[in-house]
């Protein structure tokens, strides 16, 4: 197996929560605390999880958007987090970045010839000739005219806009891109022609993702592997195939009944999860889920559950830990008894059909 | 998809805003009022005074109005040939071939016209008599000075001193709310407990103060605490502004891309936290109007022979019974500050981005 | 008789650009203790409509045709289009409820719950102050809010978003209406927050009997919860039916391409590098798209609004006249006149072969 392009270990973004007239430090909000993972180069990694449980701070640690408060992250072997002011631009231009809001993400004083041609200049990418003509094949690739170049960001629609944003990534031809949430802001209608864009970018050019969504169909689409990320941790993380199928983690799989589906064999029974997502300045002790979760026992409010990994599907649960040693390490057995296990001792509730 | 984005002409927020604010009468009637009052100022001297706009005389041809803006600009040849600033007289007695462009109105902003210096024309007359007539528009003050061609030459005080005061705290405002609001942090608390202090100062008695100890009181010096003590509004809104947009996402795409934080806060921020920074300063013009003439009033104005409006209103004082030296000079301060304020208003209602959204 | 009953509704903006046409002779009806759920992407004049029924459309938009007709049980009917505003205020909040999108906007940040509740409840009813707050606690119970006389004495702030939705919610059945209009009321929620708030909606509506108008762009959420369903597309009603029919079998290329667009459970990107069990470099499996963009208001097509994007357009038929809504099969209306045939089951998916 080649190094990975992207490793992380560990990873920790803590914000700090200041009060008072001096602003003193008096806690944490831990927006991500501990998390691990690898993506080889040209796959692709869906991270899934509710507003707040960390996913988009880890999307923007990983490029120092925000400083990360520990761990580590390596980027084709090189140490991002120790990187200094010259070595990070020169990985910046590597590394980068789509976000959710096409309207926010578009300098609206700028045209879009400065806006693509940003990243050239800072990194002092060709001549002007050859500027222009990146920038037009990056929005050739992304489905638009160099027509485009003079004109502003308000004169497009919601997934032009998406388009010129990609098209400003991928100009200065990067390794590396974090899709966060990038076609959330979108219609439906636009949504498929976003996504099959960033299935073509990433055949053409090789490009690896990080594909950050709260949409699990779309992540599984996109994906080769997935984790599932719940107040600032991973708690499963697996192929896609796999995970999608035989969900051990008792807050994927009522995650997976949560979604309104169309498909009325998928509709019979939703696990309603009570309560809300606690605060991440104060997170449970022991298992995080551990509130919310239905199965949740003496054991999950004291200690946190370690990684329980088979073939390659990690799980955190203590329950979901004894199911697979009981199944003597068939995952897909585990996951038939958790799935009972749900049904019986959740809030579950038929759905009228 | 891009086809039918080429047919219009590509335009950018300043452009829009523009094509908004023509549609608005009185904010473009404001405006009018004062580019008008802009060029009242710039050709002052060519509308009300008694040196000539252009003259030939002994073959040559000078321009003895610019003596207005400057005495050393007028030419030397007319000191010389003892003209004493009578020039119609004297052009035609020292030099029968000599012809010169008038200004509009024949009258003087530093003293009354003598009897007969335009040919056939009487005194200014003084005091109570001077009321406004044929000759002295808005009548005469008490030393029989002409009230119109002290407006007139007024006109460059009232506008310099509302936009020299204004582009100084424009300047110091924007800079010191943009480092606060961009680096945030101890810098933010040092920039805006400046701020703070600097807030409490009192205007008006800091340059009374001034006045007092200086030894030349100018306009200039005036100009100069109006803008150094009238900044902290803007850099308040400057500061919010970069902090909020310090937070936007083309701001952290900027830095994703690489770039840095002088990058940043003038290609990035900076233009998009101008409008909402233009509209104070805009109404900061007019109370910097609104302060220079109080001052005029209270008779710190401007050293004689120049003349603001203000120490117009200040001449009234005296002579309260000369009702044309209150209503011509008080007049022309309400509407310039009026001007202002509905420029900035009308600025603040095409720039405003609620508005643009509701728009679509 | 409908309990609610719209009759082409044309909603209009006079913006200096131009008129726009918002809403463009749209009709619909609810039967009492039903839920119709309205669905359509930005702009396509849903949100327009349900603003329209409480008369609550900003400027510059204007009701400009139609009639909205609100019938009681005594079968008594108001027009609302045409009803006197003090008369209309009754109506709002009193017979009808609004739930909007975004509850931290919604609701007062100065006011506690409980203080808001009871505010609801003291517009409509000659009750006192005491029994305003005794329902407020009764309604916050009936959301099923966790300890819901402490809730009572706190400040909107002090609320999970999912919380403030429920006392939204809770707001907007104080006094008992006939019709929740409910504008997205999940979409700034999590999913797990959704499934509660979705499920209690419906079992409010089992216990209480109130109608609802479900505004929203997700068709999973209409699937679940609504007994009917209105596709909207520029302004115009395209589709409209049962919502086992319409799901089973959609007729309309809009709705066809909307189902088809979302990927499947188990479908996947093809991906060239290798993973076991595919060959390296296979033609990758595609999400079938609908192509261009929704049209704006100021922009819409003449003809049928849909056909520049539709994949069975026949021009020049399509891009002359609008097509009419027509019902095809019992209850189930389609504006296509090609509907008939495009009217297969949606899993055979042959009708869908030539979009791209």
């Amino acid at each position: 197996m080649t190094s990975p392009l992207i490793d992380v270990a560990g990873l920790q973004t803590y914000f700090p929560v200041r009060k008072g007239l001096l602003r003193r430090v008096v806690g944490a909000v831990r927006a991500v605390d501990g998390v691990s993972f690898s993506i080889q180069k040209g796959r692709t990694l869906g991270l899934v999880g509710e507003s707040g449980c960390g996913k988009t701070t880890v999307g923007r640690s990983l490029l120092r958007l925000v400083e990360p408060t520990g761990g580590s992250v390596r980027f084709d072997g090189r140490d991002v987090l120790a990187a200094g002011g010259a070595e990070m631009r020169g990985l910046r231009r590597r590394m980068q970045i789509v976000f959710q809001d096409p309207y926010g993400s578009l300098n609206p004083r700028m045209k879009v010839r400065a806006i693509l041609e940003e990243g050239l200049v800072i990194h002092r990418l060709g001549s002007a000739a050859e500027r222009l003509e990146r920038m037009t094949r990056a929005l050739a690739r992304t489905g638009l005219t160099a027509a485009a170049l003079d004109r502003y960001p308000h004169e497009f629609s919601g997934g032009q806009r998406q388009r010129i944003a990609i098209a400003r990534a991928i100009v200065i031809e990067p390794d590396f891109l974090v899709l966060d949430e990038p076609i959330s802001a979108l219609d439906v209608s636009i949504q498929a022609q976003v996504v099959n864009l960033l299935v073509e970018l990433r055949e053409q050019l090789g490009l690896t993702y990080l594909f950050i969504s709260h949409d699990l169909s779309v992540v599984e689409y996109v994906s080769d592997d997935v984790a599932v990320m719940y107040l600032g941790r991973i708690v499963e993380q697996a192929p896609a195939t796999r995970l999608y199928a035989e969900p051990l983690h008792p807050y994927t799989l009522a995650l997976f009944s949560a979604v309104p589906s169309v498909e009325p064999d998928r509709r019979r029974r939703r696990i309603v999860l009570t309560g809300d997502v606690p605060s991440p300045a104060r997170p449970p002790a022991g298992c995080r889920f551990h509130p919310r979760c239905p199965l949740a026992e003496q054991v999950c409010r004291q200690a946190e559950p370690p990684a329980t990994v088979v073939d390659g599907h990690a799980v955190h649960c203590h329950v979901a830990a004894r199911e697979v040693e009981q199944a003597g390490g068939d995952a897909v057995a585990a996951a038939a008894r958790m799935a009972v296990l749900m049904a019986a001792n959740g809030s579950a509730v038929a759905m009228p059909t | 998809m891009t086809d039918s984005q080429s047919r219009h002409q590509s335009r950018g927020f300043w452009a829009e805003a523009w094509a908004r604010f023509r549609r608005k009468p009185l904010a473009m009637a404001a405006l009018v009022f004062v580019t008008l009052l802009a060029a009242v100022a710039l050709l002052a001297p060519a509308i009300a005074g008694t040196k000539p706009v252009l003259c030939r005389y002994k073959g040559r041809i000078y321009a003895p109005c610019l003596g207005y803006f400057d005495r050393r600009l007028e030419p030397t040849i007319f000191a010389k040939d003892r003209f004493r600033g009578t020039y119609p007289k004297n052009l035609a007695e020292k030099d029968p071939d000599s012809w010169a462009i008038w200004p509009l109105v024949f009258q003087d902003p530093h003293r009354a016209v003598r009897e007969n210096e335009w040919p056939g024309r009487p005194a200014n007359p003084a005091k109570d008599e001077g009321r406004p007539n044929r000759i002295n528009l808005f009548g005469t003050d008490q030393y029989g000075v002409d009230v119109f061609a002290k407006m007139v030459h007024g006109t460059t005080i009232a506008l310099l001193v509302g936009v020299v005061s204004m582009g100084l705290a424009g300047t110091i405002g924007i800079i010191v709310g943009a480092v606060g609001g961009y680096f945030g942090g101890w810098v933010d608390m040092l920039t805006s407990r400046v701020t703070e202090i600097v807030m409490c100062v009192p205007t008006l008695v800091l340059i009374l103060a001034v006045i007092a100890i200086v030894e030349k009181p100018t306009i200039w010096k005036t100009m100069a605490i109006i803008g150094a003590t009238g900044w902290t509004g803007i850099a308040r809104l400057t500061r919010g502004e970069f902090l909020r947009l310090r937070q936007s996402e083309f701001v952290t795409a900027a830095r994703a891309t690489g770039a840095g934080p002088v990058r940043i806060m003038l290609r990035h921020i900076l233009p998009n936290a101008l409008a909402p920074v233009l509209v104070p300063i805009t109404f900061g013009i007019a109370s910097a109007i609104l302060t220079e003439s109080s001052l005029s009033f209270l008779g710190f104005g401007p050293p004689p022979p120049a003349a603001s409006w203000g120490s117009l209103l200040n001449d009234a004082r005296s002579n309260l019974s000369m009702w044309w030296l209150v209503v011509f000079p008080g007049v022309a301060i309400f509407l310039t500050v009026l001007a202002y304020n509905l420029i900035g208003e009308g600025l603040q209602e095409v720039t405003d981005p609620r508005l643009r959204e509701a728009r679509k | 008789m409908p309990l609610l009953e719209i009759n082409n509704l044309v909603t209009t903006f006079h913006t200096p650009a131009g008129r726009v046409p918002a809403v463009d002779g749209v009709s619909l009806s609810i039967e009492r203790g039903k839920t119709l759920g309205l669905v359509g992407e930005s702009g396509c004049g849903k949100s327009v409509t349900a603003m329209s029924i409480l008369r609550l459309v900003a400027a510059p938009g204007v009701i400009e045709a139609g009639e909205i007709l609100l019938r009681d049980a005594s079968g008594g009917v108001l027009n609302l289009v045409t009803l006197p505003e003090p008369r209309l205020r009754e109506v709002r909040g009193g017979r009808i409820g609004m739930i909007f999108q975004e509850p931290m906007t919604s609701l007062n940040p100065v006011f506690t719950i409980g203080d808001q509740i009871a505010e609801a409840v003291l517009l409509h009813r000659d009750v006192s102050r005491a029994e305003a707050r005794g329902r407020a606690l009764e309604m916050l119970e009936l959301v099923r809010m966790a300890d819901p006389k402490r809730r009572l004495d706190e400040y909107p702030h002090q609320l999970s978003g999912g919380m403030r939705q429920r006392v939204v919610i809770a707001m907007a059945l104080a006094c008992e209406p006939d019709l929740i209009i409910a504008d997205e009321p999940t979409t700034a929620l999590d999913v797990t927050i959704q499934a509660q708030i979705l499920d209690l909606l419906a079992d409010l509506r089992e216990r209480l009997g109130t109608a609802i108008l479900l505004i929203t762009h997700d068709l999973g959420v209409v699937a679940e919860t609504c007994d009917d369903v209105a596709v909207m597309y520029a302004g115009r009603i395209v589709e409209q039916a049962p919502a086992a029919a319409l799901f089973a079998k959609p007729r309309h290329p809009y709705t066809i391409g909307l189902l088809a667009a979302r990927p499947d459970r188990g479908s996947r990107a093809g991906q060239k590098a290798g993973r076991a069990g595919e060959n390296a470099g296979h033609a990758t499996a595609r999400l079938r798209t609908i192509p261009g963009m929704v049209p704006a208001p100021q922009h819409f097509p003449a003809g049928c609004r849909f056909h520049p994007r539709c994949a069975f357009a026949r021009l020049p038929e399509c891009a002359g006249a609008m097509p009419e809504l027509r019902e095809v099969a019992t209850g189930h209306f389609v504006r296509c006149p090609y509907a008939d045939a495009l009217g297969e089951p949606r899993r055979s998916d042959s009708a869908l072969e030539g979009i791209a």
